[in-house]
């Protein structure tokens, strides 16, 4: 079932421009991340305000790197006159998030703790991806005397 | 260097006004907070644009000079521009919490 669900993420990411095989697994891991944590974190606390803040910091955060994946993609495979687009997204949606975050605190009462938690998912994703690159990471064979 | 020093020095009088004396001294807790909210933000942004365009410039020069390994850097680029704004989005949420929850007072 993970795995039908992992294949059909996959193949949305790809849909969406996500051409990238290791930028794809970056996003997929940290949708389902947000996502598991979510579930976890509302389960736990009975969806209180905890939970609720946790969940909405992962989606900002999920979205954020979400956007940010892409113009990283674009950015580096510069297309023709598409800079301008690109750097307006690219302030937009940190606009979005500022005022997001800042509704959040201010005025919907969120809890600061499940919010920087959950902001904190992207961080654990990235952290995660790179103990799995070191551990997949073939070892090198020979006695380095073959150069 | 003299912007600095300007700044300094009103962060300096608008501490000594907040101290002043005890009642007045949780009334000025707010106009500091504000301007500690605005100076680190300001810092923060300021900071986080310069590491993430010297991020890019150096993926954008790699890929430049190795094209096969684009995929590769561009891979690093993301994570690290995720870090270096994820700091920026702390330091927002910081300074919310600052400016509106006012864990030091009114």
């Amino acid at each position: 079932m993970l795995k039908t669900l992992v294949q059909r993420i996959d193949a949305m990411l790809f849909r969406r421009g996500f051409a990238l095989t290791e930028a794809r697994r970056l996003i997929r891991n940290q949708i389902l991340l947000a996502a598991g944590c979510t579930a976890i974190a509302c389960l736990v606390t009975g969806f209180a305000n905890w939970g609720l803040s946790f969940g909405a910091g992962a989606l900002i955060i999920s979205f954020n790197f979400w956007w940010l994946s892409k113009a990283a993609q674009e950015l580096v495979q510069v297309r023709q006159g598409a800079m301008f687009t690109l750097l307006t997204l690219f302030y937009g949606r940190l606009a979005l998030t500022a005022v997001a975050i800042a509704g959040l605190v201010a005025w919907a009462g969120a809890s600061v703790y499940g919010l920087l938690a959950g902001l904190s998912t992207v961080l654990a994703n990235a952290a995660l991806w790179g103990v799995l690159q070191i551990r997949h990471k073939v070892p090198v064979t020979g006695d380095g005397k073959e150069a | 260097m003299r912007k600095s020093l300007l700044m300094a020095l009103a962060m300096v009088l608008c501490a000594s006004a907040a101290f002043a004396s005890d009642g007045a001294a949780v009334a000025a807790v707010g106009p500091v907070a504000a301007w500690a909210t605005a100076m680190g933000m300001g810092l923060a942004a300021g900071l986080c644009g310069i590491a993430q365009g010297l991020g890019l410039k150096a993926a954008c020069e790699g890929t430049a000079r190795n094209p096969e390994a684009g995929g590769k850097i561009t891979v690093t680029l993301i994570l690290g521009l995720a870090f270096i704004e994820s700091l920026a989005i702390y330091a927002l949420v910081v300074n919310l919490i600052l400016l509106f929850v006012k864990p030091l007072g009114a």
